[in-house]
């Protein structure tokens, strides 16, 4: 099924991992831009968390779309609002996270709600997104799930891990955002949980998908563990 | 005046929580116990559960409980060492109890199933005292005529769900809000019953979240009964937890061990 196998993909989540990049804009031209928003059209026509897997395909690429685009500055701000306010029209709070939901790509979606709300915290987002928020807590603090994709649904582990260290991040961000310590304690289980696989990991210098997909969880693991502590640090 | 009759709900035999309780419940005039209800400590979906929640410690776990001739040996201060033997109380297990006062008892896999609803239908309960209370489903909490007592340890309706000892302190709210126990009725939500009464505990003089802890189970004892009296008595108020309270109080989960070190930290400075 889904798998995050795209090097570009790769490339774009690497290059926002590295706080450097934080002001990075990537320069599109106009004509790119309306072509973008031409395709982006067409697939909000369709685009539904709880549809058929076209549909649900079209959601997610939305939401990877405007993850990259707010933090890439590919498309403005306001157009991307205007898509994800949109597609939460479609879904309630308590149907982000119920078990019968797809998860794959959601992770983007809550990224880029928090980044509008970091970016002004009365957004028109805040109160959907304390919702969703307190659904994925109870979520993760219920089911204790090692990774909440599962390879029983035929997703490659590569892709679980990715989209629950997304997660992870996004809860983490969610915790500084409200305030919220049980946020960061669901994170420091999570991360245990994942430790026994995330050691077996191997990293090489072979420019093949696998070793790159390695490579993304690693680093993305890492800055979750770096935000992690510091934000425990910072309790002391 | 008729008695009320209590069933007693425990998660092990040899709770000593639930032994206290009881123990106190049968000396308490105008009350009868009418039954005893246990979970069976070696269930598969209770070992599965449980390891979800600790992991490979549950192996200690059980080890400890296989092996300590008292469950609740660890958790006892010598407050508590004072307060058993100038109660009296003998009896090392639940079974023991409903042996010498031939009391209905029964050891179930889970407390909502057929099995444990038979039970509690046979015995026609006024109340239900829920000891180390699991999620009760609508089914079991109709039976009470009067309804399932529960003595939850945190502050309702600030502080739901668990590790509500720990998270005052890990929010610094415990000047703010307190750390106490709260004695309510359950509904099928997660604490969200009405409130019957509150009780603030002193920490000024705990060295550690164990102590603190040994403090919780003499208040936790204590509010149950004073309960089991305001049903006797009929001088019950209950304080609704209003919808909007209830969003606001947020549900916690079970801390980390990093968090739980927090909190002991936090409660030393605390003095």
């Amino acid at each position: 099924m889904q798998r995050d196998d795209d090097i570009i993909n790769f490339f774009m989540e690497i290059f926002i991992l590295n706080d450097k990049n934080q002001n990075f804009k990537l320069n599109i031209s106009e004509k790119s831009q309306t072509l973008i928003k031409i395709n982006i059209k067409k697939l909000q026509e369709t685009a539904s968390w709880h549809g058929t897997r076209s549909e649900i395909n079209a959601a997610q690429v939305i939401s990877k779309l405007s993850f990259y685009s707010l933090n890439m500055g590919i498309l403005e701000k306001d157009y991307i609002e205007s898509i994800l306010k949109k597609m939460i029209e479609s879904i309630s709070p308590y149907q982000w996270f119920s078990p019968s939901s797809e998860i794959y790509g959601k992770s983007f979606f809550l990224r880029s709600l928090i980044f509008l709300c970091i970016a002004d915290p009365k957004h028109y987002f805040y109160d959907y997104l304390k919702n969703v928020c307190e659904h994925l807590l109870r979520r993760m603090e219920i089911k204790r799930e090692r990774t909440i994709l599962s390879t029983n649904d035929n997703f490659h582990l590569s892709t679980c891990l990715l989209e629950q260290l997304r997660l992870n991040k996004f809860v983490l961000e969610s915790g500084v955002f409200f305030n919220d310590l049980r946020f960061l304690n669901a994170v420091m289980k999570s991360n245990d949980r994942i430790y026994n696989i995330m050691s077996k990991i191997k990293i090489s210098s072979k420019p093949t998908l696998n070793n790159i997909s390695n490579i993304s969880i690693a680093l993305h693991y890492n800055d979750n563990l770096c935000l992690q502590e510091k934000l425990y640090g910072s309790l002391k | 005046m008729k008695d009320i009759k209590v069933v007693i709900s425990s998660p092990i035999d040899t709770n000593l929580y639930a032994l206290l309780v009881n123990h106190l419940c049968l000396k308490e005039k105008g009350v009868s116990v009418s039954g005893i209800i246990t979970l069976k400590t070696l269930s598969f979906k209770r070992i599965n559960s449980e390891y979800k929640r600790i992991g490979s410690l549950l192996v200690v776990k059980i080890l400890k409980k296989l092996f300590a001739n008292n469950s609740d040996k660890n958790f006892l201060s010598k407050n508590m060492d004072n307060m058993i033997s100038s109660l009296g109380l003998k009896q090392k297990s639940l079974k023991a109890f409903s042996d010498d006062h031939a009391t209905p008892f029964i050891k179930v896999n889970d407390l909502n199933n057929f099995e444990t609803i038979t039970f509690l239908k046979m015995c026609k309960p006024d109340l239900v005292l829920s000891i180390g209370s699991t999620i009760i489903r609508k089914s079991f909490l109709e039976i009470p005529s009067i309804g399932v007592l529960n003595v939850h340890m945190g502050i309702l309706p600030e502080y739901r769900g668990m590790g509500v000892t720990e998270w005052p302190l890990i929010e610094e709210r415990a000047n703010d809000i307190g750390l106490g126990v709260t004695l309510h009725f359950m509904d099928s939500g997660v604490d969200t019953g009405p409130i019957i009464k509150k009780q603030k505990i002193n920490i000024s003089d705990c060295q550690s979240l164990h102590d603190l802890e040994s403090k919780y189970l003499i208040e936790m004892v204590s509010l149950m009964l004073d309960g089991v009296r305001m049903v006797r008595d009929k001088k019950l108020t209950l304080e609704p937890q209003k919808n909007n309270e209830i969003d606001m109080g947020r549900q916690y989960y079970s801390t980390h061990n990093r968090m739980r070190k927090l909190a002991e930290k936090r409660l030393i400075m605390f003095k």
